[in-house]
């Protein structure tokens, strides 16, 4: 209920055009050889729009995500439209090999629409900046 | 007498009255607030036009960054399509006062914050000539990189 509470408080007060994942917990076992994590993605903006969800290693060290890893990964379901205001549960499922606890990073993104150049005639350019949300968890052995 | 004394005793014991009621109430209410992060390019795509010295294209777009706990912001290499046989230009991306990035094989980070942040700001792009020519070559230029926000 708190977390629903929460997802609300955010949609309403939230950043215009904003994407959001929420996990329901940080900390994962590998005892069993897979983990499972559950997770829920909104977003704010004015239309239905088309989010990617992606599983990411670590970086350069433990705050930033890294590669995005797909072998082994099952993400359910991975990419899909979803209008304003609704979450979307989904779940990430994968095979870590860790030796030590080892972060992870559950990432949904947005990428806006190409729009094309209004005229080829003279000189211009545009920018695209696609945005992503990751949340960090942690995977012991 | 001894009638009335029994009636005052056993009133008291019997009827109700603030003086047996409960001098306390023990209320707990717990609750959580998961961390999360968002950072939204609010404007879309951004058109950038070219310098009256034609050595520069640049545009300005806006972004906002929310997060309830510690978190940060990584941008992305940037990319950039230019015209073909396009004379040497260097792109650059800031989001202002947040993090900017002039490499197109590296990426920036910003520092992590040490607790909740609600702030917004500009997106300034831009593509700078980088030839003894000082011009950039006619055409159109693209481009493009991410930014990610992580919830730590």
């Amino acid at each position: 209920m708190r977390f629903y509470l929460l997802l609300l408080a955010v949609l309403w007060s939230g950043p215009a055009l904003a994407q959001t994942a929420f996990l329901a917990k940080r900390d994962y076992s590998a005892k069993s050889g897979s983990v499972r994590v559950k997770m829920s993605v909104s977003h704010t903006r004015k239309e239905a729009v088309e989010l990617t969800v992606r599983l990411k290693g670590a970086g350069k060290n433990d705050e930033t995500p890294g590669p995005i890893l797909v072998e082994g990964v099952d993400i359910v379901p991975s990419e899909f439209k979803i209008p304003p205001g609704k979450s979307r549960k989904l779940t990430i499922r994968f095979q870590p090999d860790v030796a030590k606890r080892t972060p992870y990073f559950a990432c949904v993104l947005y990428q806006p629409l190409v729009e094309r150049p209004e005229n080829g005639l003279r000189t211009g350019g545009s920018m695209l900046l696609a945005t992503e949300s990751c949340s960090r968890f942690w995977v012991t052995p | 007498m001894r009638f009335l004394k029994a009636a005052i005793v056993l009133g008291l014991i019997a009827a109700p009255s603030p003086m047996f009621a409960a001098q306390s109430a023990d209320i707990e209410a717990k609750g959580n607030s998961p961390a999360f992060c968002n950072i939204s390019n609010d404007g879309g795509t951004i058109k950038m036009e070219v310098s009256s010295d034609f050595d520069k294209l640049s545009g300005q777009g806006k972004y906002s960054y929310v997060a309830n706990g510690s978190s940060k912001v990584v941008l992305s290499a940037v990319s950039l399509v230019a015209p073909k046989g396009a004379e040497a230009a260097i792109p650059s991306l800031e989001l202002v006062d947040l993090v900017a990035n002039a490499s197109s094989s590296a990426e920036a980070a910003s520092k992590a914050s040490d607790g909740a942040v609600r702030q917004a700001g500009y997106i300034d792009a831009a593509i700078k000539q980088d030839n003894v020519k000082r011009l950039l070559t006619t055409g159109d230029y693209a481009l493009s990189a991410t930014a990610t926000c992580t919830s730590l």
